[in-house]
């Protein structure tokens, strides 16, 4: 009875449709066109492309609200950096390198300020008002101690140095210090190595003088005493290894645009440029722009570039693939047709229910075409059968859809099910893109059923030589013939199948499970924002970090030094007040008592012959260390190649004029020595930090308008990796457990977002399952029809992990599931459906749709795998991948176990 | 009975503690394999600045040596006969790198002793010693009568006596052997020919140096030095130096391997580096026409001093 029921209902809707392409098929078409013109409109015209990653992110994440909150208060903390590096071949820049540096960042700064209505604040150094010593207070005691502590160490050496400031006297210093250093144990390799250059910097700078091609007036020991480069006295922001230098842009983004940061980001690359050229390219400075808004921009540039260019391609491919499968190429051209009246009807529906666009959600185009396609390859093969019995188009129209149309609408509704069924989830730009997706795929369900029949009934109808080119089938000269026709041993078959679920079992418990989260390996590999975020992470990144926000001084104290209890985790924290600034300027007063009491005396007279010896001894000392340590040899040979000029020059010139020359050197080495004394009381010997001297641009950055106050927390481990940052998250928690920050959102929409795929791929079984059951009410059937689904995922999961180069989920390619799972049962859907009709040709046109369906969906996200996005790359992997299998287990698997536990017809 | 058992075994405490201490202390020392390297007057032969090479010498032996499979090498380095003669007490070596001025003062006598190979270096497979002088200075030896010699910081005054140096001009007789706190130095004020004192009350320069091969490679080097001196007199043919067995371990097989281990350096990268840091071409077996012929003169001069 129920069937009945069900076959008149079936039978009804197909008579409507048959009336409605075959009565009105011109009506049915320019309705069609003029939505679609419509469409193209509102996607050139209305539909804008959001870009804020934070529009895609829950709301009901608290972490995020406090973050939004924060921002509403302190100001948003999206920064673009501008990194200068410094030629990587060199131990460490130099001080006409660190000049050039310096340079850079100021023309780059100027011209930023041109533009605050985009860029509204540029930050290069913390400018101090007056001397002090509260820049050095901001240092942490590590880097103190690594600045004072040669002094402390050596002090010895300054006081002999003091003693008797003259030439000779430096260079008998400067040997005793090798020795000690070469026999020192405790100092680094890197301390080394900055020592020798520093001395060769000092001797380059000796010759030069003593040669007239130089008025500096830098001694050795100055040189020397600039060894940590990391502070610099102007407050620009060096890195710790002093490679790079780093300034910082606040940057407002136009909402209104595709690439809200577009303008900016253009600006301060042609800024950029401007300044690159101020600078002589012998300098070998380099510089490049990174941070959240470059990431994004880029991002956005190259997902549309990949999407624009893989929906255009797809769409060629796609027809190309069915014009060779048909012979002919005006069905298929219609039917491409039909595919863009669909995705501008999509466009439509998008403007009127979402109101706009995402990065993520710009996928569906693909989606749609990969998968729409289908809806027409298998109408058409089956209404070319018809006509090829020598059935009119009517008639052939009629039974296309007698033969196929409920598995059409089962299949594309299962399909559009498992992608609406994504918008359950709680990530907002999953959840839209799911919506989008699965109500095109209805939409363009809709288009191959009224909109391609009524095409190609009119063709037909009025082109009746066109259809002379269409042949029936004859068996056994297709691999669908093949499959149809299949007669099989028994217990062999069982066999097969055994052996098969075994492998699926393997294969899942031998899958790929791992999640990658690290944004940076999803953008492209060759963009410029990455490479210059992944140069600013190799020189120690200060661009994220978590915030905790304090209403008063003592609770922030608190919490820094339970921070400073886990260096493992935590790197250090910045915030308005310098940490235990009484213990550092306890430190501080140490170094300024030591270098304030030192006795400065007028040098000797010069003597070039006692200069000579102890240059003579210099150079032999390098000459043995040299022969002692093969490793040195680098290091040591340009400041032998100095020092051997050195000894050259003062065995070959006139002695008067040398004694001129290096007495004038003395004596302003001596002045030197009594301005650095001074400089020492004024530096080291440190006031009470007041906050009122505290510049403005950290009070802005540390201080809310309400008087709340923000700690800084930079990780101590590379972030970007999931593990690092999961540990850097908990491990703070427990010591304030309202941090929030870029960090803490990634941390916190990273979990998010693999929890709403994870819902989505459950979500999409449901449905699908559900749908069948109604459909069917057969579980076999239902069983029969997932079989190629279930075997794909399990060999997709076990190549991810053992393909030669393995991929791994993350946050773009994870989409691949959902989607799996909405074309993966369309193949069994229809060949179930197909074995259930007793009739060889039946299943012959399904096997043959199918093949070809699938092969335009491979085709259509191969186009992606070929993306310069690394995510989007990935993700037209999986699916190739995924889809295959899927193919695979649809022509073999499936109909072998039909033929084993299905009877045909029933 | 039981009580009784207890209480003895009670005041057995503190000696088996004692006990179980000592057999852990001797089970550690088993366990570490000690050598020493002793290069007088090197001022680079510290334990500071030749770490890494007896950091790769230990781990070569560990690796290639069967002996030395499950034990922990470590290498000590001296360049003083006072810091050496300490290190061959404290440490108690299984191996020791030695000149030949070294085996002659503090190893020829030792009972369980055994010369296993030689290490040939900078391009001579044996070691002589050299007088230099300034381009324009005395022309031989006996010129030296009376004059300033001076040598590398630390040296074996008996050594240069017994063996180095002939009957008729021995040093402390003939000339006058001082130790240079620094040879660069000098050989700066011999080739400036200021040997005045430049009126600042410092010493004035020596006559002549006395170079061993090392340093004499060492200076032929250096462009700036060589022209402006010249050779006056150079010793007999001395051992290169020498690596010593010592203590009760060793067997004939043992020894045997212990040469093939070195004899193989070459062909494997790190005792490829290790050579390359010596400056020389490999181990080879070790002369024992010359050795004896050295030994004897030590002796036999001893007997006659």
């Amino acid at each position: 009875m129920k069937k009945s029921a069900k076959k008149s209902w079936h039978k009804t809707i197909s008579r409507y449709c048959e009336t409605l392409v075959v009565k009105r098929p011109i009506g049915t078409i320019l309705v069609a066109a003029l939505l679609a013109l419509i469409g193209g409109y509102i996607y050139f015209f209305e539909l804008y492309i959001i870009s804020d990653r934070k529009q895609l992110i829950s709301r009901n994440i608290e972490s995020n609200q406090r973050y939004l909150e924060y921002i509403e208060e302190f100001g948003d903390n999206e920064l673009l950096i501008l990194v200068v590096q410094a030629d990587e071949r060199a131990p460490q820049p130099d001080s006409q390198q660190r000049a050039a540096m310096k340079k850079v960042a100021d023309v780059w700064t100027d011209e930023l300020r041109k533009q605050p209505e985009i860029l509204p604040e540029v930050t290069k150094r913390i400018a101090w008002n007056g001397s002090g010593s509260a820049p050095l207070l901001y240092l942490s005691h590590a880097e103190l101690q690594t600045m004072f502590q040669p002094i402390l160490k050596h002090e010895n050496l300054l006081h002999k140095v003091a003693e008797n400031p003259a030439l000779h006297n430096q260079f008998e210093v400067l040997n005793m210090l090798l020795k000690n250093a070469g026999n020192d144990t405790s100092l680094s390799r890197a301390t080394l190595s900055s020592l020798l250059q520093a001395l060769t910097q000092g001797l380059r700078a000796l010759n030069l003088k003593l040669h007239g091609e130089s008025n500096e007036n830098d001694s050795i020991l100055t040189t020397l005493i600039a060894l940590n480069k990391h502070y610099d006295s102007n407050g620009y922001f060096f890195s710790e290894n002093s490679r790079i230098l780093t300034v910082y842009a606040k940057v407002i983004g136009d909402a209104t645009a595709g690439n809200r940061y577009a303008t900016a980001l253009s600006y301060a690359r042609t800024s950029l440029q401007k300044a690159l050229a101020t600078v002589p390219a012998n300098m070998a400075i380099k510089a490049g722009i990174a941070g959240m808004p470059a990431l994004e921009s880029e991002e956005l540039e190259t997902t549309r570039g990949d999407f624009t260019r893989g929906a255009v391609l797809s769409l060629l491919g796609v027809t190309a693939l069915f014009v060779l499968m048909f012979g002919n190429l005006v069905r298929p051209a219609l039917a491409a047709l039909c595919l863009g009246f669909s995705l501008a009807l999509t466009f439509a529906f998008t403007y009127v229910t979402v109101g706009h666009l995402s990065l993520l959600a710009m996928i569906f185009a693909v989606i749609l075409i990969a998968l729409g396609v289908d809806f027409a390859i298998h109408f058409l093969t089956h209404y070319e059968q018809a006509l090829a019995n020598d059935m009119e188009p009517a008639q052939a129209i009629q039974h296309t859809y007698d033969a196929i149309g409920s598995a059409l609408w089962m299949g594309g509704l299962t399909t559009a099910a498992a992608f609406l069924s994504a918008s359950l989830t709680e990530f907002i730009g999953l959840a839209e893109l799911g919506f989008i997706a699965g109500s095109g795929l209805i939409i363009c369900l809709l288009v191959m059923y009224y909109v391609y029949p009524a095409m190609l009934f009119l063709l037909d109808t009025n082109f009746p030589k066109l259809r002379r080119g269409i042949k029936s089938h004859k068996r056994g000269n297709t691999l669908s013939d093949k499959l149809a026709g299949m007669k099989t041993n028994n217990s062999a078959l069982k066999a097969f199948v055994l052996l098969f679920l075994l492998l699926i079992t393997a294969a899942f418990l031998f899958g790929q499970y791992r999640f990658d989260t690290n944004l940076l390996k999803l953008q492209a590999v060759d963009g410029a924002a990455n490479q210059w975020q992944r140069i600013l992470i190799k020189n120690g990144d200060r661009s994220l970090f978590a915030i905790g926000t304090f209403k008063n001084r003592f609770d922030m104290a608190q919490a820094r030094a339970s921070f400073a209890k886990i260096p493992g985790i935590v790197h250090h924290t910045d915030t308005l007040f310098p940490y235990d600034e009484i213990g550092k300027r306890n430190y501080l007063g140490s170094v300024c008592s030591t270098l304030t009491e030192i006795k400065i005396n007028q040098p000797e007279l010069v003597s070039i012959f006692k200069l000579k010896r102890q240059v003579w001894g210099l150079r032999q000392q390098l000459r043995r260390f040299r022969k002692a340590n093969a490793e040195a040899e680098t290091a040591i040979l340009p400041l032998q190649t100095e020092t051997e000029r050195l000894y050259k020059t003062l065995s070959s010139s006139s002695a008067g004029k040398l004694g001129k020359t290096v007495s004038t050197m003395q004596q302003a080495f001596t002045a030197q020595l009594f301005s650095a004394r001074q400089a020492a009381r004024e530096h080291l010997c440190p006031d009470l930090l007041k906050e009122e001297s505290i510049p403005e641009s950290l009070q802005r950055t540390f201080k809310s308008k309400n008087g709340q106050l923000a700690l800084f927390i930079y990780p101590k481990q590379n972030t970007w990796e999931q593990e690092s940052l999961q540990e850097f998250v908990q491990s703070i928690r427990k010591i304030e457990p309202n941090v929030i920050g870029e960090l803490v959102s990634l941390y916190e929409n990273g979990n998010s977002i693999i929890r709403s795929f994870l819902m989505a791929t459950l979500y999409s079984l449901a449905a699908i399952i559900l749908l069948l059951l109604l459909w069917t009410r057969s579980i076999e059937t239902v069983l029969f029809s997932i079989l190629p689904l279930v075997s794909s995922v399990a060999v997709l999961l076990f190549l991810m992990r053992n393909l030669p180069v393995p991929i791994e989920w993350n946050f773009t390619n994870f989409f691949a599931l959902p989607i799996l799972i909405g074309i993966g049962v369309d193949s069994g859907i229809h060949i179930v459906r197909a074995w259930h009709f007793n009739d060889d040709e039946t299943l012959r046109s399904a096997l043959k749709a199918v093949i070809l369906s699938t092969t335009t969906t491979i085709l259509g996200f191969g186009i992606l795998a070929t993306s310069e996005h690394m995510g989007v790359s990935s993700l037209g992997k999986v699916l190739v991948i995924g889809i295959s299998a899927c193919l695979f287990a649809a022509l073999t698997l499936l109909p072998i176990s039909l033929k084993l536990f299905v009877k045909r017809g029933h | 009975m039981k009580n009784r058992i207890k209480s003895q075994f009670a005041g057995c405490g503190p000696v088996l503690t004692l006990l179980i201490a000592f057999a852990t202390i001797q089970a550690q020392e088993n366990m570490t394999a000690n050598y020493i390297v002793v290069k007088y007057g090197d001022e680079v032969a510290t334990q500071g600045l030749a770490g890494g090479f007896l950091d790769n010498l230990a781990e070569y032996l560990g690796n290639e040596f069967s002996e030395f499979e499950d034990k922990v090498v470590r290498g000590h380095i001296a360049n003083t006969p006072e810091s050496a003669g300490t290190l061959l007490k404290s440490t108690n070596p299984v191996l020791a790198f030695v000149s030949i001025e070294f085996y002659l003062d503090h190893l020829l006598n030792k009972a369980d002793m055994q010369v296993v190979a030689q290490v040939p270096r900078i391009g001579a497979d044996k070691d002589r010693y050299y007088l230099i002088v300034g381009k324009d200075g005395p022309a031989s030896l006996a010129e030296l009568k009376n004059q300033t010699v001076r040598t590398k910081f630390a040296f074996s005054m008996p050594f240069l006596e017994r063996v180095v140096f002939p009957p008729q001009f021995q040093p402390g007789e003939h000339f006058t052997l001082q130790a240079a706190e620094n040879l660069a130095d000098e050989i700066f004020l011999i080739i400036e020919n200021a040997g005045g004192g430049f009126n600042t009350g410092e010493i004035g320069s020596a006559s002549a140096l006395l170079l061993d091969e090392e340093l004499k490679h060492f200076f032929q080097e250096d462009e700036l030095v060589w022209p402006e001196m010249k050779v006056i007199w150079q010793s007999d043919f001395l051992p290169p130096g020498l690596v010593v067995a010592l203590g009760t371990s060793w067997n004939q097989k043992t020894i045997l391997s212990l040469l093939t281990t070195f004899k193989k350096m070459q062909s494997t990268d790190l005792g490829a580096e290790i050579l390359a840091m010596m400056q020389s071409p490999g181990f080879t077996p070790v002369d024992r026409n010359l050795l004896t012929k050295v030994t004897t003169r030590y002796l036999s001069r001893k007997t006659a001093k």
